[in-house]
């Protein structure tokens, strides 16, 4: 093995142990044991044995490179993660084993460590004079020191604030891509740095990264600002929600006392009715209206009674037929909270595109099953007009963005809690609203 | 041309969804052919097996409308079943006659339009996409609807239908776009399952007549999506 193997090869096992950093963080495919010690052998030989026909600074790139690529599909093969989380914790990765090397280079150069017990500048690439030629005991122990320091910095610092699984799509992946593109200047000007070590080109590697500097900075401030928005946004819907729960408490005792004085009531009638000779027609028209309140909707789920219960009510005032065919048992798995606003908003969203219809129009049906495995809602109800999509997600049609389309964030955070899926059509003037949960 | 039956004892209420039938057919340029029973027991007997949607009523003399409809199930797996019922009330207890839809009394027009627009879409889906299988010279034309799902092997394709075990050369890739009507998704990187072959999706495994599929993590979303929408909205 030469020097310039050996740099190589610490250069992967750098690498891998900057990746290593993210391992709990990260959720592993099957036979994980294996797969690692397969992609860190496969990984050692590659960079062992790598031919290089060259010997300047972008065929070296190009090496180093291609290893720290085959490191992500590494990664990949080892974990059952998006590409997303996959390039995000990579590129993490190597930036923190560059900050980890640089900076030990940094100390042993501004320090002269190399002088201290004798030694020379070694450079892999210009000398072969065996694997460690120019390095001193002193200096492993502060480029190991510097290494290990780093590294559990990072962890502390930024991997141990991370949660398990995490989804690491940050809004807009430029964020990702400008990081990934500057990890590769920096990558390429590394190596120019390495190579050639004139002045004028210094300066001009100087120059460039003050500007990648300025371009991070920009970066970070604009993206502060889009990070506040949708802080913002968050707690807004935290409230909501929050809010909702104390709508649901409120709302079942409502509904319980006037389910009661509706029942009682209609006795009452009845009761009048026949004792004393109300003409027929106006008995019935009475009690008519008061069976509105009186219907109590069962599906085998509290929750759900209630807000259905509470939405009919409105929808029987404006005309709207709401049909529901539900079997609410298959509900069980979520809490009373969060059913009530699931189908509050669902159901809202409904009313609100059939409110304004012709009356003939005005349908709304609910369908809750448990089928093969998978329990599923599935909503529909004529609209007007056009709807556009973002993704799976409809636009909301309402004039003031900020405030409206909650309806849609809030559902889709109810249902990713319970690991299901939130979809949506428009086809034949008919909308549809599909959600799906894996059953126990 | 949508071959339809009519299970429902009521003379009044057969006039009206067959009134309802025809007109519909004639605001969306759809024909359709009707044919109507009394009750149950008849229907199942007698029923022209290629029908396309049946409109069975719950509350049947005899045999209820459920029951039927658990048998019906057994023979047919492909036909559409609307249930019609008059259920005021809200709640109906779970089915698992994987029925499309309901239809409640007393009729009311869009209601029906808004079924129908779903039946119809369910049946065209249903019409069923063949494939024509080349190996080794020897040449099988297989419906999709036979297919449980086809997995990579190799460089080839492993068709795993009713009739057994089909080999071709081929990319998943095409053949995914190539079926994408007839229900077919792709999980993970070399499987591509029928919809309508699922029998249960449970813990992370979808299990077929044929054999289970592991369902990875990152595909889980994706499937559950299109696995709902085709219980939502394909039924049969």
């Amino acid at each position: 093995m030469n020097s310039v193997m050996f740099y190589r090869l610490l250069s992967a096992v750098e690498l891998i142990a900057a990746e290593g950093l993210f391992v709990s963080k990260l959720v592993k495919r099957r036979h994980f044991i294996w797969r690692v010690i397969i992609s860190v052998l496969a990984i050692a030989l590659i960079s062992l044995f790598f031919p290089e026909p060259y010997n300047n600074a972008w065929y070296v790139s190009f090496v180093y490179l291609t290893i720290f690529f085959i490191s992500i599909l590494a990664m990949a093969f080892c974990f059952d993660e998006n590409w997303w989380n996959i390039l995000f914790c990579a590129f993490a990765a190597y930036t923190i084993k560059q900050i980890a090397y640089v900076l030990s280079y940094l100390i042993v150069d501004t320090f002269d460590i190399w002088s201290l017990f004798g030694g020379s500048i070694v450079n892999p690439y210009t000398t072969s004079d065996g694997i460690l030629a120019g390095q001193t005991p002193l200096t492993i122990v502060v480029f190991l020191d510097v290494f290990f320091g780093v590294y559990w910095a990072s962890y502390f610092l930024l991997v141990d604030r991370m949660e398990k699984g995490e989804d690491m799509r940050f809004g807009g992946y430029q964020y990702l891509w400008l990081t990934i593109v500057i990890v590769l200047i920096d990558f390429v000007f590394n190596m120019i740095a390495i190579y050639y070590l004139n002045e004028s080109l210094a300066l001009l590697v100087e120059r460039l990264y003050n500007i990648v500097t300025c371009l991070l900075a920009l970066s970070l401030q604009f993206g502060m600002l889009h990070e506040r928005k949708s802080d913002m946004e968050v707690s807004f819907l935290q409230e909501l929600l929050h809010k909702g729960e104390k709508q649901y408490r409120l709302s079942k005792s409502t509904v319980d006392s006037i389910n009661i004085k509706a029942h009682d009531l209609k006795q009452q009638i009845r009761q009048i009715g026949s004792q004393q000779a109300i003409g027929t027609v106006a008995l019935s028209e009475i009690e008519e209206a008061v069976s509105t309140y009186d219907s109590v909707i069962k599906t085998g789920n509290e929750a759900l009674d209630t807000i259905l219960t509470e939405k009919s009510f409105y929808c029987d005032k404006n005309h709207i037929k709401l049909t529901c065919m539900v079997d609410g048992k298959t509900l069980s798995f979520m809490t009373p909270e969060d059913i009530y606003s699931l189908f509050g908003n669902a159901v809202d969203n409904a009313i609100e595109a059939t409110e304004s219809l012709p009356p003939e129009k005005r349908i709304i049906t609910l369908v809750v099953k448990k089928e093969k495995g998978v329990i599923s809602i599935h909503i529909e109800n004529y609209f007007e007009g056009n709807i556009s999509f973002d993704g799976a997600f409809p636009k909301t049609r309402k004039t003031d963005k900020m405030n409206h389309g909650f309806g849609f964030k809030s559902m889709a955070l109810i249902v990713n809690k319970y690991g299901g899926s939130l979809s949506a059509k428009a086809l034949n003037g008919i909308f549809n609203l599909n959600m799906a949960f894996l059953g126990k | 041309m949508i071959k339809t039956a009519i299970v429902e004892d009521n003379t009044g209420d057969v006039e009206k969804l067959k009134s309802f039938l025809s007109r519909f057919g004639n605001e969306n340029n759809v024909k359709f052919s009707t044919i109507v029973f009394s009750n149950a027991d008849c229907f199942l007997k007698a029923y022209p097996r290629d029908t396309d949607i049946v409109f069975l009523d719950i509350r049947l003399p005899g045999t209820s409308g459920m029951d039927a409809a658990k048998k019906l199930r057994e023979l047919n797996h492909n036909i559409i079943i609307i249930f019609v019922t008059s259920l005021a009330s809200f709640a109906i207890d779970g089915y698992e006659v994987s029925a499309l839809d309901f239809v409640l009394k007393p009729f009311d027009y869009s209601f029906f339009a808004m079924k129908m627009f779903k039946a119809i879409r369910a049946v065209n889906s249903q019409a069923s996409q063949s494939i024509v299988i080349t190996y080794a010279h020897e040449k099988s034309v297989i419906p999709s609807a036979e297919i449980y799902y086809v997995e990579v092997s190799n460089h080839d394709l492993v068709f795993h239908t009713e009739h057994g075990d089909f080999k071709m050369r081929g990319q998943l890739k095409k053949l995914e776009k190539f079926l994408d009507p007839s229900g077919f998704v792709r999980v993970g990187g070399s499987f591509l399952v029928n919809l309508r072959q699922v029998k249960e999706v449970r813990g992370d495994e979808i299990k077929t007549d044929f054999g289970s599929i592991h369902l990875s993590r990152s595909k889980k979303k994706e499937f559950l999506t299109r696995f709902a929408d085709y219980l939502g909205n394909y039924q049969g």
